[in-house]
């Protein structure tokens, strides 16, 4: 009963979210939400690979900014006329750039992750932060797309005839997408292909004795986590019409994993759910004291232990 | 019978250490086929080199006359090659049954036919049970389903006594007699009940090396291997 009465509550609050906003006076909350719910979008997607896979990748950010790039670079060439490279011209359709967003972040972690997925552990920590760090110096030395300034631009990306220049448009639309991820997430991991992944994470060496080739499992989802992710930063650069290298700082890889550990590693609503309170709580600690991050900090580890196995679990069987 | 599955000059070290020290080994199609001797003698190691899970040293393996060579596991056990650990590799998390549908799913087959292995190995009652919950005894059974889930014609079996009781060990000799002659097995065994209620022939490796092989008869008159092996007077 409550494991699907507390996600329709949650929808409910969410669809009636900007019109609540906009009766307290406070519409800047239409937008704070906004980027909670993008945020949940990449940390279920690094879910993927780290609650369902087991593949604890500090490297999420690059997927999230080269899919926020993808969005910029294109919007850009759109804009300017010029196509890009002098092959292709760019576009200013959400539904087109989201498209070259996804296809583009996993074509880079179809890349990062054959090659950081033939070490484990603290290895592929390193690794997969490795390759973010090369992909976050790569975009801060392209100076033909704004370097360490970024990209600016003037309009969100068009969808239909809907006017995304309004705040609560932009959240429904924010809102559909993250609907339609978690509904991919749901399909995948209920699937033979969900079992199978599930039970590399419990053990690999099982699941090689019965034949299955976990490196390309473990790839497969590497590949999906990317492409999530990709979506999200697809989504986040549309939110505040800018991009920079400042998205794939490896803080926001660690700001993903801390989503994920404290909503609940391995369930599906888990990692939006630590989006939103992580978010939250920096929005409100903020408002109170400039001090706020060394109030976090300790509140989290308490979170954490308190809430063992993340707050999807709260009440339910613990792992 | 025909050897299904030669092993022909088999070497292994780790470091300084042989632990396969030249094995050759024919097991024949249909047969149980024991492999004994001491703690450390290198038994584990040979099935783990078999399933190529470890690469030998040198020399090969031939499954139905082709080399397995560098074949990954998991294209062996596409062939027919399946193991069983001697301390239980399962998945603590899921139920049995989903231990055994991941070696299924594995091979691509349908969730149905999990109940028919877990019947095989005397799990049906205890189907949906997470795996955490089930004793060490029904772990070791389950690990035998979810072997049997791959359908195997050549089954590594590693010390499926270990660690059980008496009643325990009763059961599981009469789930292994009732697999018999469907498939090989190489039967890796401390328990000499065991080993002597179901090999046809017996193996002895000491040291990495196979000292003796033959039928139980022969294995048990064998001084070499009352010496290194059966101690004075056991059996
Ligand atoms: N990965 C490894 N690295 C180094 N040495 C190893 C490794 N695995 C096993 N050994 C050593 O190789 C030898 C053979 O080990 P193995 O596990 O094959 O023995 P066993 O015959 O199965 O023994 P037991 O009856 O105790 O299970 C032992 O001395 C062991 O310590
Ligand atoms: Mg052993």
């Amino acid at each position: 009963m409550r494991k699907i009465l507390f996600p329709i509550l949650g929808l409910a609050l969410l669809l009636a979210w900007p019109f609540v906003a906009e009766k307290i006076g406070s519409p800047a909350l239409i937008t704070l939400f906004t980027r909670m719910m993008i945020l949940g979008l990449a940390a279920s997607a690094l879910n993927i690979a780290l609650g369902f896979g087991g593949l604890v990748s500090l490297g999420h950010a690059a997927f999230y900014g080269i899919g926020a790039y993808a969005i910029g670079i294109s919007t850009t060439h759109a804009i300017s006329g010029e196509p890009f490279l002098g092959l292709v011209s760019g576009s200013n359709l959400l539904i087109v750039n989201v498209l070259v967003a996804v296809v583009v972040s996993g074509m880079a972690a179809a890349i990062i992750g054959a090659l950081a997925l033939r070490t484990s552990g603290i290895q592929f920590i390193m690794i997969t932060l490795a390759f973010a760090q090369m992909v976050f110096f790569l975009f801060l030395a392209l100076k033909a797309y704004g370097g360490d300034d970024g990209l600016t631009f003037r309009r969100r990306n068009a969808l239909f005839d809907l006017n995304m220049r309004d705040d609560a448009t932009f959240f429904y639309v924010t809102l559909g997408f993250l609907l339609v991820w978690l509904g991919i997430c749901a399909r995948v991991l209920h699937s033979r292909f969900g079992l199978l992944l599930g039970g590399i994470r419990q053990n690999e060496r099982r699941m090689q004795a019965i034949g299955v080739n976990t490196f390309r499992l473990k790839w497969f989802a590497f590949i999906i986590s990317g492409m999530g992710a990709g979506l999200a930063g697809a989504l986040m650069a549309n939110l505040g019409r800018f991009v920079s290298p400042d998205l794939m700082h490896w803080t926001t890889s660690g700001e993903l994993l801390i989503m994920c550990v404290l909503g609940g590693s391995g369930t599906i609503l888990g990692p939006v759910l630590g989006a939103f309170a992580l978010i939250g709580l920096e929005a409100t600690l903020n408002t109170w004291t400039e001090h706020w991050q060394a109030i976090l900090g300790p509140l989290l580890v308490l979170m954490v232990l308190a809430f063992r196995g993340g707050l999807a679990r709260i009440g339910g069987r613990k792992p | 019978m025909s050897a299904l599955l030669v092993i022909d000059d088999l070497t292994k070290n780790f470091g300084g250490l042989r632990v396969t020290d030249h094995v050759c080994l024919d097991l024949r199609a249909g047969e149980v086929h024991a492999l004994i001797g001491p703690n450390g003698a290198g038994k584990t190691t040979l099935i783990s080199q078999i399933m190529g899970e470890l690469a030998p040293d040198s020399g090969a393996i031939h499954l139905d006359g082709v080399p397995l060579g560098s074949l990954s596991q998991a294209a062996r056990v596409k062939r027919g090659l399946a193991r069983t650990f001697q301390v239980p590799q399962v998945l603590g998390e899921y139920t049995a049954r989903d231990n055994v549908v991941a070696a299924l799913y594995a091979r691509g087959a349908s969730a149905n036919e999990a109940d028919q292995h877990l019947a095989r190995a005397a799990m049906s009652a205890r189907a949906d049970v997470r795996v955490s919950d089930l004793s060490h005894g029904e772990r070791k059974q389950l690990e035998l389903a979810i072997a049997l889930a791959t359908r195997p014609r050549m089954l590594l079996l590693d010390e499926p006594m270990a660690g059980l009781g008496p009643v325990e060990s009763t059961q599981m000799i009469s789930i292994l007699q009732g697999l018999r002659g469907e498939m090989a097995m190489l039967l890796v065994e401390h328990d000499m009940k065991a080993v002597f209620a179901l090999a046809d022939r017996i193996s002895v490796l000491v040291y990495g090396a196979i000292i003796a092989s033959g039928t139980p008869q022969e294995i048990q008159n064998d001084p070499r291997v009352r010496e290194a092996y059966l101690g004075t007077g056991e059996d």
